[in-house]
């Protein structure tokens, strides 16, 4: 079966795009400030993987870290800058103090890049960390832009498949919501890959401590994501789905971003499951 | 020629400059005191008379303190420092002068004002190997490796120019530096033109950079006056040596952009094609604004602004009423958010909007 963007490919000739390496934009619009990385390879059929970044904001990280696999891959990379002070809690999925919504913000950084590059829209490829992988899974659920296949390393919580518990610790209706749904079918039809450090199972300020969160999804990061996969696992099973959802550890990896893609090779494994 | 027995010694009781560093000086085998000196030989020469330069630079990095008589190991060069000293490399090898705390051997044609007159030395000789071959700094600067006009695999190069000598570039690619630091980045630094001095380099290892290289790293003592095809070749080798692990390369070019060397790489060479964005040291507003326009005039946007003129808050304001590129280190920011500001592409649409008066 033919993928999204080699679709493209055949509907339009592929075309070099007129730049590479990597790029700054700062924004002027509503579109976010963000970091791009073109390889050498890039053609307007590329594909384009977007990463996001937890709440340190390591958007420049996210781009420079990939952009060895993106020269090998010949994909693009995008990691938009959530700022704190537009999008403080962007991973939530809840509107800025100056109404900027993130999910618009992010559909208009996409269109912003693409229509640099001249690219053609094609579903994302979309990987998160931290709390980047809670804004990247909920926004495949509740987001504009169709989402082609899914990598989340190391979510502080999750949005578990519970109808009985509110948005965003579940899929139950909640105002910031704003009328759309939590649609879990469409995070289940996808390829999922869920990654975490065998030894994140520090409890610092970072994480999550809230007493709801610990009760239903465990203390640890490493404990919550078992957690989601076991109940991932049933919700495509009650469905008579088969599940697309791989849990993969990194033998002796915390949270430390730059370590887990220098020591521990999340960014290859990030980028095989997204590409190949 | 003059072969001097125990030349060994003499040259292991001299003060050894920083800029011959790379040099293998168990290859010298004789002084010839009547050779014409060339950029990048290394001689032997004695302090005649102290003058503005009372220490040199040794190869450790540790300032000697200077003294009449004393014998010092040196490499002839250029030297182009508006602050400082203009100098020529003197055709004979009559008495001439310190020129750099380097260990810049040259003949003074201008001084700025607020200098003293240079120290004077008397050259005994410029030291050549057992076959009568003068050493030059050349032999050591990696004449193997290749230039390819664009290495395939060289990291993002984050470019730093200014206004002039004492513009604030070292500080600005130091801070620059410590910003990706904090990031997690490594960053690879190089200073690509000047005259030999470890000073800037120990500026940008003390920042935290993964390497620091210069030009004498490949070979030179100085840049000044070269031929600006070498020069960029001399780049592109200096590039190629870059660390893989180097996630940033952070360049600086000495001088102002009005520069010869300076201006004809920014215009035509292929350093254009190796730096991924610009940024611009000024001193003052004026200077920041021309040459924010003047590096646009040549199909170059600057990414941000930074340097000396963001000492002065009234000066970084009078600069942003009339220019909107966005300036560095002038408040307090997280690395994060001064990061954003040091990868606008150099052809991307900004020029325009950083030129346009307000």
């Amino acid at each position: 079966m033919l993928r999204s963007a080699e679709i493209i490919s055949l509907r339009e000739p592929a075309h070099p795009v007129p730049v590479s390496g990597l790029r700054a934009h700062q924004s002027e619009g509503a579109e976010l400030d963000y970091f791009a990385y073109i390889p050498r390879s890039a053609t307007t059929a590329s594909p384009l993987v977007v990463t996001v970044h937890g709440i340190e904001r390591m958007a420049l990280q996210h781009a420079v870290r990939f952009s060895g696999l993106a020269e090998k891959h010949g994909f693009i990379v995008l990691a938009p800058m959530f700022s704190k002070a537009r999008l403080p809690r962007y991973q939530r999925l809840e509107r800025g103090p100056q109404g900027d919504c993130p999910i618009t913000a992010l559909d208009l950084t996409v269109y912003h890049l693409q229509r640099a590059l001249g690219s053609a829209a094609a579903p994302l490829r979309l990987f998160g960390y931290s709390g980047g992988a809670q804004f990247a899974m909920r926004y495949t659920m509740v987001g504009s832009l169709p989402v082609a296949r899914l990598a989340v390393a190391a979510p502080g919580w999750f949005t578990m498949p519970d109808i009985h518990q509110n948005f965003p610790y579940g899929l139950g209706d909640a105002p910031m919501l704003e009328g759309r749904a939590v649609d879990i079918d469409r995070l289940l039809a996808i390829p999922v890959l869920l990654t975490v450090g065998a030894e994140d199972t520090r409890r610092d300020k970072s994480l999550n401590r809230d007493a709801l969160v610990e009760s239903l999804q465990g203390k640890t990061r490493l404990e919550r994501a078992h957690r989601w996969y076991e109940a991932m696992k049933a919700a495509a099973e009650a469905r008579a789905l088969p599940s697309n959802l791989r849990l993969k550890l990194l033998p002796g990896a915390g949270h430390d971003f730059n370590d887990n893609m220098q020591t521990h090779g999340l960014g290859e494994i990030v980028a095989d499951w997204l590409i190949n | 020629m003059q072969v001097i027995s125990g030349l060994s010694a003499q040259l292991r009781g001299a003060h050894r400059a920083f800029a011959t560093r790379i040099a293998d000086l168990n290859l010298a085998a004789s002084l010839d005191p009547k050779a014409k000196p060339q950029a990048g030989d290394l001689c032997l020469a004695r302090v005649t008379r102290l003058g503005q330069h009372r220490h040199i630079e040794l190869v450790t990095g540790r300032r000697a303190a200077l003294a009449v008589g004393d014998e010092l190991i040196l490499a002839f060069g250029n030297r182009y420092a508006s602050d400082q000293f203009e100098a020529q490399i003197p055709p004979t090898l009559d008495n001439c002068h310190l020129v750099a705390a380097g260990g810049i051997a040259s003949m003074v044609v201008t001084r700025h004002s607020s200098m003293k007159a240079a120290t004077e030395i008397q050259p005994l000789g410029i030291l050549r190997d057992a076959n009568g071959v003068a050493l030059n700094l050349s032999r050591w600067g990696w004449p193997g490796v290749a230039t390819p006009a664009h290495a395939p695999t060289q990291p993002h190069m984050i470019l730093v120019v200014g206004t002039s000598m004492n513009a604030g570039k070292t500080t600005l690619c130091a801070n620059v530096i410590r910003t990706l630091r904090e990031c997690g980045l490594r960053a690879s630094a190089l200073k690509l033109t000047g005259t030999g001095s470890g000073g800037d380099l120990w500026k940008y290892q003390d920042s935290g950079a993964l390497e620091a290289m210069d030009f004498g790293n490949v070979g030179l003592a100085s840049t000044a006056g070269m031929d600006i095809r070498a020069l960029d070749a001399a780049i592109g080798r200096l590039c190629a040596a870059v660390s893989p692990q180097a996630d940033v390369i952070v360049a600086e070019l000495a001088d102002g952009i009005l520069q010869r060397e300076t201006s004809q790489l920014l215009q035509a060479s292929n350093l254009r094609a190796r730096a991924g964005s610009i940024l611009f040291a000024a001193s003052d507003p004026l200077g920041a604004a021309a040459g924010v326009q003047l590096l646009a005039s040549w199909g170059l946007d600057v990414s941000a602004v930074g340097g000396l003129m963001t000492a002065s808050p009234l000066a970084t304001r009078e600069f942003t009423s009339f220019c909107n590129a966005p300036v560095i280190y002038a408040g307090e920011t997280t690395a994060q958010e001064v990061a954003t500001h040091l990868f606008t592409p150099t052809n991307g649409q900004s020029g325009k909007k950083h030129a346009a008066q307000r």
